[in-house]
């Protein structure tokens, strides 16, 4: 019963859509693998896939051919010997195998050092924020200070005018209470308020740059972390992309 | 109608350098023959055009050609059952590019596809007993592994 069935099935093949694979012989679906191969079209997995399907499709695409070709382009350092036994499909998983551990490692290796750029900024940072509170500091003592001596200044030059009495006799106080030479202590605020500022404006440059490479650096993590599909060297992604604008990529094997 | 000549036909396998290889001013219709059946009139046209512009002694004009064709299977998006047929005469008329046209078309299709995907483009009957799948599943994490 079975095998009627199967017979009236490939007898409407075309019609039915249905084992469309068996109206080509073995000759050609080899041309159709190697070519696609040999073009860039058709990956390791895409083989895998194909020999996934069926049993005949399972034998046409373990073929060594194909296999030797995809690790001529993919692995092509690797350096064949006549004592290979195994089959270059084989070969092709046990290289791509040792690939993906060595890019595993290489991008660990990759993150701890990013990460440890990223401490050492984020270290800069706050060194360079406790600057800039304590010159912020300094400034505003010295300008509160500066103000009381102008106080000060301005008190006695009054003095030196008719004024009320109670007033006159503030001003006074305010004068004897100073015990700094005010001229000389003016000048020297003045001077110490224009450094403070110089000092900050140097701080806040400075944090701004460290916080430039620290972004700088944690962008760069995030791009070493993120793996799109895993496929050899390129995600599908562009691999689509690359079928798109990219007819002169591939591989012909006769132009 | 004049006989279709064997030597005067499209390229041989590879061989576009035979001295044999008709000028392009003695290329007529009779020369170039794919006749396909079961496919339709326009894809004939197209593959007849192609044919023709192929066996020019510009490299440009082939290229031309090629392109053309391959812009066209793209953009009627011919049937699997069609492109087919082309690569199997193709193949009896031993007209390797066309032939590498439309199997790279085919090799497109496959592409990028899940092993699902690949059983349904043909209409694949998938002959593995479960135990057998499970053990092609086993043999092949590596190369799905994202």
């Amino acid at each position: 019963m079975n095998e009627f069935l199967h017979f009236l099935r490939f007898s409407r093949l075309e019609y039915m859509n249905q084992g469309l694979e068996m109206s080509l012989p073995d000759e050609l679906w080899r041309w159709i693998l190697e070519l696609g191969v040999n073009t860039s079209c058709l990956t390791y997995k895409d083989l895998c896939c194909i020999s996934m399907s069926c049993r005949r499709l399972n034998r046409l695409s373990k073929e060594d051919v194909l296999w030797s070709k995809l690790l001529s382009f993919d692995f092509p350092a690797h350096v064949s010997s006549s004592t290979d036994r195994q089959s270059p499909k084989s070969i092709y998983q046990i290289r791509f195998e040792k690939d993906k551990v060595k890019k595993l490692l290489a991008e660990r290796r990759a993150v701890l050092r990013i990460e440890s750029r990223i401490h050492e900024h984020t270290r800069k940072l706050h060194e360079i924020e406790g600057r800039l509170v304590d010159e912020n500091e300094k400034l505003k003592a010295a300008i509160d200070e500066l103000k009381g001596l102008r106080r000060v200044k301005e008190a006695s030059t009054a003095l030196k005018v008719w004024q009320p009495e109670i007033i006159h006799s503030r001003q006074k106080q305010i004068v004897e209470n100073c015990s700094v030479p005010v001229g000389f202590r003016i000048n020297a605020l003045e001077m110490e308020i224009k450094l403070c500022k110089q000092h900050i404006s140097g701080f806040l440059r400075a944090r701004k740059d460290e916080n430039d490479r620290l972004e700088a650096a944690k962008e760069r993590l995030s791009k070493v972390k993120y793996h799109p599909l895993q496929s050899f060297g390129l995600d599908d992604e562009s691999r689509n992309s690359r079928k798109s604008t990219g007819k002169n990529l591939k591989r012909v094997k006769h132009e | 109608m004049a006989e279709v000549n064997e030597t005067d036909q499209t390229p041989n396998l590879g061989d576009s350098t035979t001295p044999s290889q008709p000028k392009p001013e003695q290329i007529t219709t009779t020369n170039v023959a794919v006749p396909i059946p079961d496919v339709g009139p326009q894809l004939q046209v197209v593959v007849d055009e192609f044919i023709l512009k192929n066996g020019s002694s510009d490299e440009e004009v082939r290229t031309a050609a090629r392109n053309d064709l391959r812009d066209f299977i793209e953009r009627e998006e011919i049937g699997i059952t069609t492109l087919l047929v082309v690569v199997k005469y193709a193949h009896e008329f031993k007209n390797a590019d066309l032939l590498d046209a439309f199997c790279e078309r085919v090799a497109d299709l496959i592409k990028d596809k899940k092993v699902v995907g690949v059983r349904e483009i043909f209409g694949i009957v998938n002959d593995f007993t479960p135990e057998e799948e499970h053990a092609l599943r086993d043999e092949h994490p590596w190369a799905f592994e994202d």
